[in-house]
């Protein structure tokens, strides 16, 4: 009898888990596995160089490639909208919160202004309330692509998971390269969401899990080329924690820009290695005619970390007459290489597990602090960071507001090819960056971070603040009470903290409504 | 707090999964994580007795852990294990039996900026070899010093300093538990009673343990240290003292341990890490002293760990050896051991295949081990 009790207990359990391992559901699918690829819905700017645009995040059933899922979204489509702009212009977003709860934007990789209204992640929009974005682009600014995100630190892996990211594209990048004018440009905006068994979003994300992979929304989608045609092709990864390594089946790829910043010499590679919130647009010339898997390598990030398995990603069909292919003849537009420069100050940061909580992430010991500045810089200076990695996984270094030159891996001298806005920390390794903090649009207070959104929400995550050199003692003293832009990041909280009557010198920007 | 989000939380309590909302970094929240093992054990003894000497147990381990979550930094936490609650008896073969449940965690947890805090019923943290040492049974092995669900309290400090690295103390107060929460559930089973004496078996917070752990040394940074001292009061209402049980005493255990991460550098590169071929060497030793042992007045023990895992990608090799060496007052002294190889595979980033086989000499007698798991983790 006990025997048989036995029995029966081990075949509940054997169902228990056989019913944990398939940790997927099995929704009905609601499209054919592969549909040419969609173009995003977008937003453009009018001809005084304005983007108006409502971003409406909601909780609702959507589509995430060929299954239904309640999820929260913007604009009613997992599919985010496209926001265009160009160098010199304004985003004027409107952030409708229709969720139950907090979320705001950060304009990733935007070298803007992070007070105020701009790329201000200190700013929150309660549910059911709306946030107002202004977000002005330099004349200089970089051409490429960005994207926007929920930074509501302790919920931006599950918001950004489930929808709340989107792409953004700064026209401009083929200006250099008058012989690629007119050539098509495909917006690839690269996704994975977790499967569950409840039919809405997961609630607790687990990077392993089985999950969707999307590019824009879709799965597997077709993506059609002529034989000896170029495209360029923006790859924007949107994933919360996911590398993703691509490759097209036999095809090499010609790499223009990383992270909104254009290379500075020619640079070809049969895979791009996109790690979590990178940006990579290349040029994909088409090959004979017939079907190539686009393909996504299968991921580990280290004894301590995540794996996921291959996939599919979409397919390139080649078809028609052969057109001629273009390439780049114009000199690739120079960049100031920063390794040939004295630095006016070197610092290390050791991005880390903690050891006795698998939940806590740390930098220099340390969990973010909401109210707190944990490093002042003077504008005009350029830094040299170095960033250590004790973990054996990999972590993803993010700073808002600038571009950086990558100088070392593991001590290895690397040779310059342009800026990056994010790089993978070797599992127990080390990276070196060099960072000019010199444009006067980033004064004020921002923050740098792991950019596995898991590890951000984990504490992974310290606030800086870029000061002019006569207010650097003043910030440094108001470190632990927020910094010299307050708790906010507002102007107003600067002019009070130098002695300056808001009121009278009110030189901030009105807003684009 | 809404009514809404209220109600959903004190249903999602009551009526669990689908109600249940996780760490969305709305609050209050509840969350749950788990992991359930199969897992097989095999062990050949070979004592002076003869007989059949073979054990077999098939068995599930459940751990899950529910969050309360009242602010993103506190929660309160409760643990739960689903598994044998005994060994099996030598030559007995077991299958899915003498299963039951019981509760390892049920705390308030802290953690702030630098600093974290937990009370109730928890795991006291000391001693490394337990989660470092590669393979299934080292753990077992070092339970003198493991101390699982014990009542009290631990408050940690994280000091970091650019050229000393990160420096952790940690201070724990506890006392054995004999409430409720310390009883089997779903089989039969007794809690333990102040009248079994052992150590901290007191009734009051009277035993302490302070562990120092020294991390991310800029100029070291894989060498990671651990410093301890535990010292475990004796049960005060022991009914079983004097011979052959010996004479109770306070139990005081000194801990040292060190890893090391050597990885090969060009595997670090993002490609190679990324496509499964990163490759590391982890070696670790831990030296434990231990003054009367299970609070017995002269049974002084020596344990040293050692070991070394070899990382490569989903794959992980392990080697380690255990030695518990007894000082004997009156014959000889007494050796035990356990040596271990294990190999473990990440079938999937939620499914991972572990495999060990070693030998051991406890008590006296000698054994072989063999042992196959399989874990699924996952949360909600």
């Amino acid at each position: 009898m006990a025997r048989a009790l036995s029995v029966c207990r081990f075949t509940l359990y054997a169902c228990l888990v056989a019913l944990a391992l398939s940790g997927c559901t099995t929704q009905q699918a609601i499209e054919p596995a592969s549909q040419p690829l969609r173009k995003n819905p977008e937003f453009s700017y009018d001809a005084s160089g304005v983007t108006h645009a409502t971003l409406t995040a909601a909780e609702l059933q959507v589509n995430v490639g060929n299954e239904r899922y309640v999820s929260l979204v913007f604009n009613g489509d997992y599919d985010s909208p496209l926001i265009r702009t160009r160098p010199g212009g304004t985003m004027a977003i409107r952030l409708d919160n229709r969720m139950d709860e907090i979320t705001n934007l950060h304009f990733h990789g935007m070298q803007v202004s992070p007070l105020d209204e701009g790329d201000n992640i200190f700013r929150m929009t309660q549910p059911h309330q709306v946030g107002e974005y202004n977000v002005k682009l330099p004349p200089e600014h970089s051409p490429g692509a960005y994207w926007y995100h929920s930074h509501f630190h302790g919920g931006s892996q599950r918001q950004v998971s489930a929808g709340i990211a989107g792409p953004i594209l700064v026209d401009g990048m083929l200006d250099p390269f008058p012989e690629l004018k007119g050539i098509k440009e495909q917006v690839l905006v690269l996704r994975n969401f977790q499967k569950t068994l409840t039919g809405k979003v997961a609630s607790e994300i687990i990077t392993s899990a089985p999950s969707i992979r999307t590019v824009n929304g879709q799965e597997v989608p077709t993506i059609d080329i002529k034989p000896g045609e170029t495209q360029l092709w923006h790859f924007i990864n949107i994933a919360a924690n996911q590398y993703f390594r691509i490759r097209i089946n036999g095809q090499k790829m010609q790499i223009l820009s990383r992270d909104g910043n254009t290379v500075t010499r020619r640079v070809d590679d049969d895979q791009v290695l996109i790690g979590p919130s990178a940006r990579f647009s290349v040029l994909v010339v088409g090959p004979p005619a017939g079907s190539y898997d686009v393909e996504l390598g299968e991921a580990d990030t280290g004894p301590a970390g995540d794996s996921y398995p291959a996939a599919k990603l979409a397919i390139l069909r080649s078809s028609g007459e052969r057109v001629a292919t273009r390439q780049i003849t114009s000199p690739y537009p120079p960049a100031e290489d920063f390794s040939k420069q004295a630095v006016n100050k070197t610092r290390q940061f050791v991005f880390q597990d903690s050891d006795t909580d698998p939940n806590a992430f740390l930098i220099n010991g340390t969990r973010f602090e909401l109210d707190k500045v944990n490093t002042t810089v003077k504008l005009g200076d350029v830094e040299e960071w170095r960033l250590l990695n004790p973990s054996q996984e990999l972590h993803q270094f993010h700073i808002h507001q600038v571009d950086f030159q990558v100088t070392e891996i593991n001590g290895k001298p690397v040779e310059f090819s342009g800026y990056r806005d994010n790089v993978f920390i070797p599992a127990t390794g080390s990276i070196t960056v060099r960072i000019p903090f010199r444009d006067p649009v980033i004064l004020g207070k921002f923050v740098y971070h792991c950019h596995i959104l898991e590890h951000e929400d984990g504490g992974m995550m310290q606030a800086i603040q870029v000061v002019k050199p006569e207010d650097y003692e003043q910030a440094v003293k108001l470190e632990p009470l927020g910094g010299l832009y307050g708790e906010n990041n507002q102007l107003c909280a600067f002019l009070r903290n130098t002695g300056q009557d808001p009121k009278t010198s009110s030189p901030s920007i009105p807003l684009v409504k | 707090m809404s009514h809404y989000r209220l109600a959903v939380l004190l249903l999602g309590s009551v009526w669990g999964v689908d109600l249940v909302l996780a760490d969305d970094g709305q609050y209050p929240n509840v969350g749950m994580d788990y992991d359930a093992t199969f897992q097989y054990d095999h062990v050949h003894g070979d004592t002076p007795q003869g007989g059949n000497r073979n054990s077999t147990d098939a068995y599930p381990d459940i751990n899950s852990t529910f969050y309360f979550r009242f602010t993103h930094d506190q929660q309160i936490q409760l643990s739960t294990e689903i598994n044998p609650v005994q060994g099996p008896e030598p030559g007995q073969k077991r299958f899915f039996e003498d299963v039951g449940l019981v509760i390892n965690d049920l705390n308030y947890y802290q953690n702030n900026a630098n600093s974290a805090f937990m009370v109730g019923k928890y795991h006291v943290p000391f001693g490394r070899a337990q989660d470092q040492a590669p393979g299934l049974y080292t753990e077992d092995f070092v339970s003198t010093y493991d101390l699982d669900g014990m009542l009290g309290g631990t408050v940690a400090y994280r000091f970091f300093d650019q050229q000393l690295g990160m420096i952790e103390p940690n201070v724990s107060l506890y006392t054995a538990d004999n409430t409720v929460l310390g009883r089997p559930y779903l089989r039969h089973g007794e809690k333990l009673e102040r009248s079994d004496g052992g150590p901290s078996n007191t009734g009051k917070l009277d035993s302490y343990a302070v562990s120092v752990n020294w991390l991310a040394i800029p100029a070291i940074p894989f060498l990671e240290m651990q410093v301890g001292y535990m010292a475990n009061k004796k049960g005060d209402d022991v009914v079983q003292s004097g011979p052959p049980f010996g004479e109770a005493a306070d139990e005081k255990i000194k801990i040292a341990s060190a890893r090391y991460i050597w990885a090969y550098a060009p595997s670090t590169e993002l490609e190679p890490t990324l496509d499964g071929r990163y490759f590391d060497i982890v070696p670790f030793i831990e030296f434990a002293d231990v003054e009367n042992e299970d609070a017995i007045q002269g049974n002084d023990t020596r344990y040293l760990t050692t070991s070394l895992t070899f990382d490569f990608g989903d794959w992980a090799l392990g080697a380690t050896r255990t030695d518990k060496h007894r000082e004997s007052t009156g014959g000889a002294d007494r050796q035990d051991y356990l040596n271990e190889l294990s190999l473990t595979y990440n079938i999937t980033g939620q499914v991972k295949l572990g495999l060990s086989a070693g030998t051991q000499k406890e008590d006296g007698e000698m054994s072989e081990l063999v042992g196959l798991a399989l874990t699924y983790s996952g949360g909600f």
